[in-house]
């Protein structure tokens, strides 16, 4: 799986990003890439600004320095939903689902950038509204097909089991049709089985063409499915490179993976 | 002329830092706004004059009132806003409004809605400041205030129970670790907030008169402090409500005083959008 | 094929429907039992109105009375000093009511929660003292009276007048339809389900790319337009309007309506609006008992049934299914969960 010499250009370049929360650095001057088609990982230990770092990508929170760029263009200072348009989704650390409604449901919001919200369409319903609004729809049918939620549709999306309502929350990301996938601990809290078949799905989802950023703990899921990994460490970035080299990295040993060793 | 005006704003600010303490105190430890605060004022002034009609001498005659209205804040609590905890919060709110509906409209049965005055040994005598004349209950309302300011101070920081008040405000299960029952906190709060708003009806009652619907407007006003001292905030609530008082006063002066109830709302309005942490307050960020 | 017959008896359906309520009328002789319908007709525009920003975006409003005063001071004031007909002052205060709703919503709507519902209560008593004290536009006080009815209509053979309570009502049942199909169209597009998407979580609602404040924003706007139009409505049926018609009051009777009926649902809207009219209007003989029941029945739903009415007939008709269900599977261990449309909070 060498992706490396197909495509060698930066789907999203983060430089010298840094926020503050009071005295708490919680991301320090971070550079970083990542590269078309990959997936991509960001490990570190708990409060080590991954997270942070999710949210200051996808404009949640504005960073007190540093830029972001998705291609080649500068999204530091948009707003989510604008960072959403240009093609970045992502999924939440703590599953943050619709609570009133069913999985299609969810996952048909993902389709605002496809529908729009236009109102004169809406109220005449108009031959174009119709064609858009089939073809969410239609999406909706493929991507909980793709993710394997199709015989839960109907079903209250909170009320399903923790692994399937992680899927909603990625099939609701998928359908917004992103580049680039941003998960924060997809797989935190999943028995082995669940992590297994999400790994899959993750594996799915990358050969359809989606760039993949990864929050994770689970370093056999790290090692397993990840091109690059970026080690932080108090919001400050501490050694990347594949998995190999980071597994021989002592400075990687010593604050991260002697810990998890130790868990494990 | 000034010098009036100012008094007059001091006495004005004076009731609603009271009224604002016990809108700031709930929100404390439940995060709500009690929009019967307004009413637990009503309630208290009626109660006092009923007991001065009754012939009891006027120093017991406000304290019924003020212990009257510590009750009802303590029964609104325990009888439907406990049962509420985890309602969501537009239905705390509208729950709310019920009660204040249901005790304006159970006053206006019981006591009629014309207006009357509330006696006061002081209202007839002047004081001469400074070659001003000021009325005396109004030295006594200010009085009185900087009283209660003191002793809620002393509460506050100086007892365990005001201490555990105080603890509810970051994490109302917090005072379960200082070995004090949540519910009693609440139950404490509410009778506290609650009585210092029936004492305010109460020291109005002689100058303003005491009617079924007295406590819409100085509600708004008491809420109004509140907001600007920053929600929770017991001495932000204290200063903005004299500053409210003060500048309405002042305000007066200048536009027509049918406008003059729009000085509040265009301050609240000002303070949530330019300084929703209040006067007094630092942002905190929320965690995502 | 089913599929379309299926459609065709719904329309039938409605037609039906619809002809019953044109005939209401009819059926009663009393002018008063006619006002109390009309009266029902506004509040259901007002609550459809209002339910679109609180029951279906999640932004609490309790200043929305204002804007249905807006709506009645313009059409009072257009007609009566520029002599302009109802078919006029409509959209005038349709067009005033949306703008204005648009600065407000503007201003206020970057507040959340508890601090937007004191942003609204702020503007709705503001505008109010607006109504109270502008005495050389408003009347003060007194208010202004003699607004005429809509122009009768002719149609050759026969004519459409408006001046009687009866002849009134289809006119409010039209725009009670009207509004009901737009806010089905509405909720029923991209720009309905980001609204809902809003209320049910807005972080996660942003991230999907749906602008949060803009859709916020508009959804204000057309909610403050329906209040417009209902003011309207009203100012031309009671022919008076005056202050203490669009105080604090009126903004907490329409929120209550919203939630007593059911939030986010247009059969909720119309249960919400209809019973607590009939419901105050039966008790007018004794104001201050109306009111204290009143409040009582509202402290009573919020406790014991917060999703209100609609949220007891759910319950009952998901119990229905479920048993209806378990007969079905017979032996078969049904697990049906209805704990999310139980009466009570979780
Ligand atoms: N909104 C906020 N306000 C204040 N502090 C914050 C906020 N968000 C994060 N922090 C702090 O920033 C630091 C980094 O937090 P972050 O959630 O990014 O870590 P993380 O690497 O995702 O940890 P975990 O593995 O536990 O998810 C922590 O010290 C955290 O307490
Ligand atoms: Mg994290």
């Amino acid at each position: 799986m060498n992706k490396e010499n197909l495509t060698d250009t930066a789907i999203l370049t983060v430089a010298g990003l840094s926020k503050s929360f009071g005295g708490v650095k919680a991301v320090n001057d971070l550079s970083f890439s990542v590269k078309k088609n990959h997936i991509h990982a960001i490990i570190g230990p708990n409060g080590a600004g991954k997270s942070t770092l999710f949210n200051l990508i996808t404009g949640i929170i504005p960073p007190d320095q540093g830029e972001v760029r998705f291609s080649t263009t500068d999204i530091t200072s948009l707003s989510s939903d604008q960072i959403a348009k240009h093609g970045v989704s992502r999924t939440f650390q703590n599953i943050r689902l619709f609570p009133d409604m069913t999985v299609s449901e969810t996952v048909l919001i993902g389709t605002y950038l496809l529908t729009g919200a236009k109102l004169a369409p809406a109220l005449l319903r108009t031959k174009a509204f119709r064609e858009k609004e089939q073809a969410a729809k239609q999406r909706v049918e493929e991507i909980l097909k793709f993710v394997g939620l199709w015989d839960v549709r109907d079903e209250y999306a909170a009320q399903l089991s923790y692994g399937n309502q992680r899927r909603v929350e990625i099939a609701r990301a998928l359908a917004t049709q992103p580049q680039l996938l941003l998960l924060d601990e997809p797989t935190a809290g999943m028995n082995p089985k669940e992590t297994k078949e999400l790994m899959e799905l993750f594996t799915a989802v990358n050969n359809e063409g989606i760039t993949i950023l990864i929050i994770a703990h689970d370093m056999n899921l790290v090692n397993t499915l990840s091109d690059h990994i970026t080690v932080i460490n108090f919001g400050e970035k501490l050694v990347e490179g594949t998995a190999e080299v980071i597994q021989k990295h002592p400075a990687v040993i010593e604050a991260y993976m002697g810990k998890v060793k130790v868990d494990a | 002329m000034i010098v009036d005006q100012l008094i007059n704003g001091i006495v004005l600010g004076s009731v609603y830092a009271l009224m604002a303490i016990g809108y700031t105190m709930v929100w404390n430890v439940l995060r709500f706004i009690n929009f019967a605060h307004g009413e637990v004022y009503m309630g208290g002034a009626f109660v006092a004059l009923t007991t001065m009609y009754l012939g009891a001498p006027v120093w017991l005659a406000y304290s019924c009132g003020m212990l009257s209205g510590a009750l009802l804040g303590y029964l609104m609590e325990k009888l439907v806003y406990k049962k509420m905890r985890t309602a969501p919060k537009l239905n705390l709110l509208i729950a709310a409004i019920g009660i204040a509906i249901v005790l304006q409209n159970s006053a206006q049965l019981i006591w009629g809605a014309s207006p009357e005055r509330l006696a006061s040994p002081f209202l007839a005598n002047n004081v001469n400041i400074g070659g001003m004349m000021v009325n005396q209950h109004y030295i006594f309302i200010i009085i009185v205030t900087i009283i209660v300011m003191f002793l809620l101070e002393f509460f506050m920081n100086r007892t365990l129970m005001g201490k555990a008040v105080q603890a509810a405000s970051q994490n109302i299960q917090a005072t379960e670790l200082m070995g004090i029952n949540a519910n009693k906190v609440i139950s404490i709060t509410f009778a506290i907030g609650s009585g210092v708003g029936a004492l305010a009806g109460i020291l109005v009652g002689p100058v303003f008169l005491v009617f079924p619907t007295m406590g819409v407007f100085a509600g708004l006003k008491g809420f109004t402090a509140s907001v600007m001292g920053g929600m929770g905030n017991i001495p932000g609530a204290m200063v903005a409500g004299l500053m409210l008082g003060v500048l309405e006063s002042f305000a007066a002066g200048f536009i027509s005083s049918g406008y003059r109830d729009a000085v509040a709302m265009v301050i609240l309005l000002a303070i949530l959008l330019l300084r929703p942490q209040g006067i007094f307050g630092k942002v905190v960020a929320e965690k995502v | 094929m089913e599929h379309i017959r299926k459609l065709g008896y719904r329309r039938l359906g409605l037609l039906i429907g619809v002809i019953a309520l044109l005939m209401i009328p009819l059926g009663i002789t009393n002018p008063y039992f006619m006002y109390v319908i009309n009266l029902i007709l506004i509040y259901i525009l007002l609550v459809l109105g209002l339910d679109l920003i609180v029951g279906y975006t999640g932004q609490v409003s309790i200043g929305h009375g204002a804007f249905f005063g807006i709506g009645a001071y313009i059409a009072a004031i257009f007609s009566t000093k520029l002599g302009l007909s109802f078919w006029f002052t409509l959209p005038i205060a349709i067009l005033a009511t949306a703008i204005i709703g648009f600065i407000i919503g503007f201003i206020g709507l970057k507040l959340i929660e508890e601090y937007l519902v004191m942003a609204t209560l702020a503007f709705g008593t503001i505008i109010w003292l607006v109504f109270l004290n502008w005495t050389d536009v408003t009347g003060g006080p007194m208010g202004i009276a003699l607004i005429p009815s809509p122009p009768a209509m002719n149609f050759g053979i026969f004519q459409l007048s408006f001046t009687q309570y009866a002849d009134y009502y289809p006119l409010l049942l039209f725009f009670v339809i009207v509004a009901i199909i737009f806010t089905k169209l509405l909720i029923n597009s991209g720009f309905g389900r980001a609204c809902t998407a809003i209320r049910d979580d807005e972080l996660a609602a942003q991230s999907m790319g749906i602008p949060v404040f803009r859709t916020k924003v508009v959804m204000f706007t057309i909610s403050a337009a329906y209040c417009g139009a209902a003011g309207t409505l009203y100012a031309h049926f009671i022919h008076v309007v005056s202050p203490e018609t669009f105080n604090f009051t009126m903004s907490v009777t329409i929120l209550t309506m919203v939630m007593i009926g059911g939030q986010g649902s247009i059969i909720g809207a119309v249960l919400g609006a209809s019973l607590l009219t009939i419901f105050s209007e039966a008790l007018r003989a004794t104001p201050e008992l109306r009111m204290l029941i009143y409040g009582l029945l509202i402290v009573i739903m919020m406790m014991f049934f917060p999703r209100g009415i609609m949220g007891i007939i759910n319950y009952y008709r998901k119990q229905i299914e479920k048993r209806a269900l378990l007969k079905k599977m017979k032996g078969a261990k049904a697990t049906v969960d209805v704990k999310k449309e139980g009466l009570g909070y979780e």
